[in-house]
């Protein structure tokens, strides 16, 4: 039965497949129409397009600063401008200033054009604003009684725990500021004796006030004729009104205000304008507002004095309650970091201290081993030793022997006394059982050796012993000296242990430090939380209460809008506690938000226009100042003196300043534009925003500083230099290859062998050899020097061994039975080379023509090293410019000029590739 | 027929005298390898047109012009400069830095230099170049001559131009034979108008043109440089056998002439050395006179206190060294051991990666009832088609960038959530960016090729294999990868020949990567060989060595020497050769 196969899953996942291996490609295509800067922002995708990279790189514009640059070099006569006359150079110079002109007329023109939308704009904001407000005075009480639920709700969180937090920040909110009076509901609550305090103090002056009333307005009629006296003596009752009122009223204030700069003018002019008899009863006035004056201060006084004993209790308290846990839970924290410091030392410390200490060990082993190696003497000779008693005794003819040996067998006993004394200190040190091994036979054979002392003392003569005398003496010495070492290196061991045991110690008591520090941490934690907590409401619900009470008193737009801006910072800088408390924006808040959004949105954008048309019109006018100068100009230059054309530097500092200053203000505005475009809410002033956020992307771009580039010339120079050298090696190499192919001659088969190895050489240092030969050759052949096309097509031609091998193979596929009957019939060789087998080769040689195309397009590396000048780079030197350097994030270029490069190889390759394939395999390999 | 043959003989003519006044150019230039390949040419050229049995080399000559030229030369020169250590420190010959020796100047401290005067010849109240200068110090004048030139550099600067100047007496002069005369202004006796040369009947005239210290003179400073400082006197000096030498030096450049000398004069030497009597040509400090050591291809001089100080170095023949270093020496050597086996790591897993993914997708689209195959296959072909240095530099750039690429802000970050690698940064991550845009370039070339080769094999052998029972994947081990290896294999050892030299791969994407700790050659992590090698002999920012780069080249090229011949073993090129 046959079955029809599913592919279901060859599609699914070829698609998979291929969306993960096209994505770049497809990046690529879309980061280049982007309008905004993809490497900064968030979006894989924008959603603002724009053709204008692909523009910039193809048709670069003469923008202003473009234009501006020009003009400068004009009149330096900089960059090919001085071999000009003056007629040419001033001919230039109006062009540019035409340029400049028309451009600036354009600039304005773009913001007549946004003026139609923001008007639309501001019409529907209006709408908004008054939408916004009426609901939010609807919701005004509703909102406000919120608010207070909130802050009673946090006040009693917070006293819960400390109750003098709460009581001792609302004291001081109330000491001066405007605010302060909004407390006053919240004061009468919690310091009820202070409040009646406060306002048994404020009838008072108020009783002042009143008995001065009578006072003021006689003299008010008693002053009307001096109409200078008149306005002197209001301004001194509003004064004192005002000063009277406050809490911390202080006399000499008063004084300095209202005495000295009010009353005492007045005073001057009563006596020279006015009878004795009212100059004595204004000097009684005057006695009598100052009297006032210090009642006033006296009962404010007593108010104040009463204030800062409540506050020196509250602090006390505050102190205790919840001060001390914090600075003590920080202390502790300080503690415990600066014990692990020390712990981290003394680690180190003894760390150290091991390490030396394993070295002097290793010191001490290997010194001993030095002398247990001598133990085989011992062994070896033990048995002479024992063979002597059977002889004659025989005496030494030295007559130092005796001295010699009986130094010898003292140090030796010497030697055994320190090992036997030593044996389990060693033994600790080194636990190699070959170690012990050898000190327990040394030990042993000295046992052995030193009673014979006597028997050798005899036998002095003896050859044998005569010579292992000779032989231990001369060993003693070094053994002496190793050991010394040995009783030194010990001493130090010891040293060292008691030291690192002292070390130790101390680091067990930092540890113990540490352990009880921290095991003190989460008690004191816990009350530091607590502490903070009620800090933290209290200052929510103080917070709060101010603004229920100041929505209470919104009537307008902008003071809602303020209100609104308050409240949303206060619950960003409270937002933890506040979600404790569920507090949160309203809808209606967020209306009156938007619609403030907007109204600041049209407002930057008309100061912009503002500072623009003013800038814009400066330049103009200076512009215009040196157009009536530039000939003077040019011609003091031409004729070698230095100038500098005011005009033209004035016009360069007011196009950068200006250009800095409102071009990021600018892209804002046009971003915010993009934002609110996507809102729902703005839905019938999209088409607007969209047209402003465009427009402003436009008219930046005619400011703007673009990055240098000559992409264009790039792609044409590669497209030359990869055409001519693909087409110059595709002659050379049909040409090389041919006879290698049909004839056989001498050094055929050597030749073959030798293009094959040399294609396989990597040409990296060659690039030194190549720059040497290239800068001879630019000496004596124009144009085919460093930094010309000439000499990198000439160095491009290199490749001929790789397609010889190619065309060898394809040459071999032709019969040449062709060839054989055109030579019978009188063609020469070279005739049937030229009109039988070149066409026959046709194929090939595309493959190959396309084939050196590709590699020379993408080389860069000599390329790089052999092209100086911007203007002779090839297309694959000058994309590197693109992703290095100041340019490197400027996405948007990038990929649009590697997507206008890699296009055309794209669309050759894709329609070739059928030959492509079949040429490689066909004619390089054959298996 | 005579008509050729005369041609024939004609050209030939022409180009051996061409080619060999090149040659000897050449050799007096000191490129003795350019010279023995346009030798090499010359001989190539005269066998093809004089021998009958050379005329095979007639179709053959362009293509061995530019082979010699453009591969041979460089070959060679590969070659001879891995046995020199050619690179910073010793970038020039043994001549060279003798020459700039001899040109280094000191100019006597405390010394008060001159102030000059220049005359010009007028011709039609136009300046010319016929000038002279007159020196002035301390209220004594002398007058010198224009200076001759001696040598000019490769651009035709002047290097070193030789002039005499003799002291002025009473307003005359006698320079070079001639007699010179000062004419005073008669208002202002201090002024000097012109210099007159007596010449036996007639007198020529130089008028005072420019000084430096006259501001009125300041319009004609231009014209000085341009015409005459730039052109005659640059690197003059001056001589008078009673009087110090003087010169332009570089303290006061064009404004004052200063007493010179120089730093370093030549001697000769009679020593003993190795057993016989040498004579040689030593270097001694005119100030100090101190001898210069020599010694391992740099000149040293003793300071003050006796410590060395290295004055010069240039090129020297150093042997093996290069190549014993490489694995000898352990700060060499560990840098090229890693990095010669990451090579041969990248290379492989390059291979395999997109070998594995290419025959997958091949075997996918080889499907019989697929549709859409050439659909698929286009549109996978992509990467392949776009050149690789755009790829690779979109990749770096837009994917990798360690903080504002595509990977780690986007795809790791907001799709999976996951903290963002140092792709770039870290080794490993370094060496895996580089396998996977590698294998993103590789595989279609690979599919490609599958493809072919899948469709060579039969598909009875199929039918035949699953009527006996075989299911797919034994089909595909005993069927499909032995038939698809005899033809694919020759292509995966070329591959690997290929990423084992994929430079751009490696150094576009990385540079190289994260520099290894600890070496003192700046070597990266994820270098291959012939990354190193371009780093070391173009981008050495702790100096260039040419030389050791050019004795891991001939390393290089033994390495893919051997994996070729294999390579060849296998698909049987060598019988090409003998057909």
């Amino acid at each position: 039965m046959i079955r029809r196969k599913r592919y279901w899953p060859h599609h699914i996942a070829l698609a998979i497949i291929l969306v993960v291996v096209l994505f770049p490609l497809f990046w690529v295509a879309s980061t280049s129409v982007r309008r905004d800067n993809a490497a900064f922002s968030n979006k894989i995708l924008g959603n603002r397009y724009t053709l204008q990279n692909y523009v910039d790189l193809l048709f670069p514009a003469q923008n202003l600063p473009v234009v501006f640059n020009d003009m400068t070099n004009i009149l330096n006569l900089s960059e090919g401008y001085a071999e000009k006359t003056q007629q040419q150079l001033e001919k230039k110079l109006d062009k540019d200033i035409a340029r400049v002109n028309q451009q600036l007329d354009r600039s304005e023109e773009f913001f007549d054009d946004m003026d139609t939308r923001i008007d639309k704009i501001s019409s529907f904001l209006e709408d908004q604003k008054s939408t916004a407000m009426a609901a939010f005075l609807e919701s005004k009480p509703s909102q406000s009684q919120l608010l207070l639920q909130v802050s009673e709700a946090a006040r009693q969180r917070s006293q819960q725990n400390h109750s003098s937090v709460y009581r001792s920040m609302l004291l001081s909110s109330l000491e001066g500021g405007e605010d302060s009076e909004k407390f006053l509901p919240l004061f009468q609550q919690e310091f009820p004796e202070l409040y009646n305090a406060f306002t048994a103090a404020q009838t008072q002056v108020q009783v002042f006030l009143d008995s001065l009333d009578p006072a003021w307005s006689q003299w008010e009629t008693t002053l009307a004729q001096d109409p200078e006296a008149l306005t002197l003596l209001q301004q001194a009752r509003e004064r004192t009104e005002a000063l009277f009122g406050q809490m911390d009223f202080s006399y000499s204030r008063w004084f300095r205000d209202v005495s000295v700069k009010l009353l005492n003018p007045i005073g001057n002019r009563v006596d020279s304008l006015f009878a004795e008899t009212i100059q004595s009863s204004w000097e009684e006035m005057v006695t009598f507002c100052k009297d006032t004056a210090r009642e006033v201060e006296s009962s404010w006084e007593q108010y104040t004095s009463a204030v800062s004993e409540q506050k020196q209790t509250l602090s006390a308290q505050s102190q205790g309650e919840y001060l001390q846990p914090i600075q003590e839970y920080e202390q502790l924290q300080n503690s415990i970091a600066s014990l692990q410091n020390s712990l981290l030392q003394k680690q180190l410390e003894a760390d150290e201290l091991l390490s030396q200490q394993n070295t002097n060990e290793e010191r001490l082993v290997f010194l001993t081993s030095q002398i247990l190696s001598n133990a085989s003497f011992f062994n070896d000779t033990l048995p002479l030793l024992s063979s002597i008693d059977t002889t004659e005794p025989q005496p030494s003819t030295d007559p130092f022997f005796a001295g010699k040996v009986e130094t010898a067998f003292s140090n030796l006993q010497g030697i055994h006394d320190f090992f036997a004394k030593n044996r389990g200190t060693l033994l600790s040190i080194s636990s190699a059982p070959e170690f012990s091994r050898n000190m327990d036979s040394l030990l042993t054979s000295l046992e052995q050796w030193l009673p014979n002392k006597d028997a050798v003392l005899e036998h002095g003569g003896n050859a044998a012993i005569r010579d292992t005398m000779g032989v231990l003496l001369a060993t003693n010495q070094s053994i002496l000296l190793s050991l010394e070492d040995v009783r030194e290196t010990m001493a130090v061991l010891e040293e060292q242990r008691a030291q690192v045991a002292g070390v130790t110690q101390q680091k067990q008591a930092l540890q113990d430090q540490l352990s009880s520090a921290t095991s003190r941490l989460p008690e004191l934690e816990q009350q530091w939380v607590a502490a903070r907590a009620s800090e933290e409401f209290a200052s929510l619900s103080l917070g709060v209460f101010l603004l229920s009470q100041q929505l209470l008193e919104i009537t307008t737009f902008p003071q809602a809008a303020s209100w609104v801006n308050t409240y949303q910072d206060f619950l960003d800088d409270h937002a933890l506690r506040a979600q404790e408390m569920n507090l949160s924006f309203s809808p209606s808040c967020n209306d009156v938000l938007l619609a403030w959004d907007l109204h600041s949105f049209v407002e930057s954008y008309t100061l912009q226009k503002a500072n623009i048309k003013e800038r814009v019109g400066l330049i103009r006018s200076k512009l215009a100042a040196f157009d009536q100068r530039k000939g003077v100009y040019l011609s003091l230059k031409l004729s070698g003196a230095t100038i500098q054309a005011l005009e033209l530097s004035e016009i360069q500092d007011l196009y950068s300043s200006g250009y800095e200053s409102y071009s990021a203000v600018l892209n804002r505005i046009a971003r915010k534009a993009n934002d609110f475009s996507q809102m729902e809410e703005f839905g019938s002033i999209r088409s607007s925003l969209r047209f402003i956020d465009k427009q402003l992307f436009y008219f930046l771009q005619m400011w703007e500083k673009k990055p240098e580039q000559k992409f264009l010339m790039w792609l044409v120079n590669s497209v030359l230099v990869a055409g001519i050298s693909a087409a110059a090696t595709v002659i050379v190499c049909a040409l090389g290859a041919y006879p290698f192919s049909r004839m056989r001659f001498p050094g055929r088969r050597n030749g073959l062998l030798f293009l094959l190895l040399i294609q396989m050489f990597p040409t990296v240092m060659g690039m030194i050899a190549l720059y040497t030969l290239l800068q001879i050759m630019g000496k004596y052949i124009p144009g085919m020097g460093l930094d010309t096309l000439g000499g990198l097509i000439f160095v491009y031609m290199g490749q001929v061994a790789f397609n010889m091998w190619l065309l060898k193979g394809y040459f071999d596929t032709i019969p040449d039975s062709m060839e054989e009957s055109a030579m019978i019939d009188g063609a020469t060789r070279f005739q049937t080379f030229w009109r039988i087998v070149l066409p026959l080769a046709r194929p090939i040689l595309a493959v190959i023509f396309i084939l050196v195309f590709f590699g020379t397009y993408s080389e860069f590396v000599l390329a790089r090293i052999i092209l100086q000048r911007p203007d002779n780079y090839t297309y694959a030197v000058g994309l590197q410019s693109f992703s290095n350097g100041p340019y490197q994030m400027e996405w948007g270029l990038f990929t649009a000029a590697a997507l206008l490069g890699a296009i055309p190889m794209l669309i050759v390759f894709l329609s070739m590739q059928r030959h492509l394939v079949g040429g490689l395999t066909t004619g390089a390999v054959k298996g | 027929m005579k008509v050729a043959v005369l041609s024939k003989w004609v050209f030939l003519l022409v180009v051996n005298v061409l080619l060999l006044a090149v040659s000897i150019f050449l050799f007096s230039f000191g490129s003795e390898g350019l010279a023995i390949v346009t030798l090499m040419l010359l001989a190539l050229i005269d066998f093809a047109v004089i021998n009958p049995k050379g005329y095979p080399y007639r179709y053959t000559i362009p293509a061995m012009f530019f082979l010699l030229f453009l591969t041979v030369y460089p070959v060679y020169f590969t070659i001879k400069t891995a046995f020199t250590n050619y690179g910073t420190g010793h970038l020039l010959s043994r001549e060279q830095v003798v020459e700039a020796l001899l040109q280094e100047y000191v100019s006597k401290p405390g010394v008060e230099p001159f102030s000059y005067r220049v005359f010009i010849k007028m011709e039609d109240f136009k300046p010319t170049d016929k000038f002279l200068l007159l020196f002035s110090r301390n209220g004594e004048l002398y007058l010198s001559s224009p200076p001759v030139v001696e040598t000019r550099d490769s651009k035709g600067n002047v290097m070193r131009a030789v002039g005499n100047y003799e002291k002025v007496v009473q307003d005359q002069c006698i320079l070079e034979g001639e007699t010179y005369r000062i004419i005073h202004s008669f208002k202002n006796p201090e002024e000097l108008l012109a210099i007159e040369r007596v010449r036996g009947a007639g007198s020529e005239k130089f008028t005072y043109f420019f000084s430096f210290d006259d501001p009125a003179t300041l319009p004609n400073q231009r014209f000085f440089i341009s015409n005459i400082y730039l052109n005659y006197l640059s690197g003059a000096e001056w001589l008078n056998p009673l009087l110090p030498t003087v010169r332009f030096g570089s303290q006061y450049g064009f404004r004052k002439i200063v007493e010179a000398e120089r730093k370093y004069r030549l001697d000769t030497l009679t020593v003993p050395e190795n057993g016989e009597v040498v004579t040689k040509t030593v270097f001694i400090n005119t100030d100090t006179g101190n001898m210069l050591d020599e010694r391992d291809g740099f000149f040293y001089d003793r300071d003050a206190s006796g410590k060395l100080i290295t004055v010069a170095g240039y090129t020297s023949f150093v042997g093996l060294k290069n190549f014993t270093q490489m694995l000898g020496d352990p700060r060499l050597s560990r840098p090229f051991l890693r990095i010669f086996w990451w090579t041969l790591t990248w290379a492989t897993l390059s291979v395999l990666f997109s070998f594995t993914i290419g025959l997958g997708l091949a075997l996918m689209l080889n499907e019989k009832g697929l549709a859409g195959k050439t659909f698929y296959r286009t549109l996978l072909i992509l990467p392949w088609a776009i050149p690789s240095f755009i790829s690779v530099l979109v990749w770096r750039n837009g994917f990798f960038n360690e903080t504002y690429g595509i990977m780690n802000k986007i795809i790791l970050g907001q799709w999976f959530g996951i903290d963002p690698v140092r792709w770039l940064g870290d080794p490993f991550w370094a060496k895996a960016a580089c396998l996977i845009v590698n294998t993103w370039l590789g595989f279609p070339y690979m599919m490609t090729v599958s493809l072919g080769a899948l469709q060579s094999i039969p598909a009875e052998l199929y039918e035949a294999a699953s009527m006996d029972g075989a299911g797919p994947v034994r089909r595909f081990r005993k069927i499909t990868l032995p038939l698809l290896m005899t033809s694919v294999a020759p292509l995966l050892v070329g591959s690997f020949a290929f990423n084992f030299n994929n430079f751009v791969g490696i150094y576009l994407l990385t540079q190289g990567g994260p520099e290894m700790p600890n070496s003192i050659t700046n070597a990266g992590s994820t270098d291959i060989l012939i990354s190193y090698t371009y780093k070391l002999a173009f981008e050495g920012s702790r100096g260039q060595n040419f030389g050791y780069a050019a004795a891991i080249t001939l390393f290089i090229f033994l390495m893919v020497v051997g994996i070729s011949a294999i390579n060849f073993k296998i698909s049987g090129t060598f019988e090409e050769v003998n057909r």
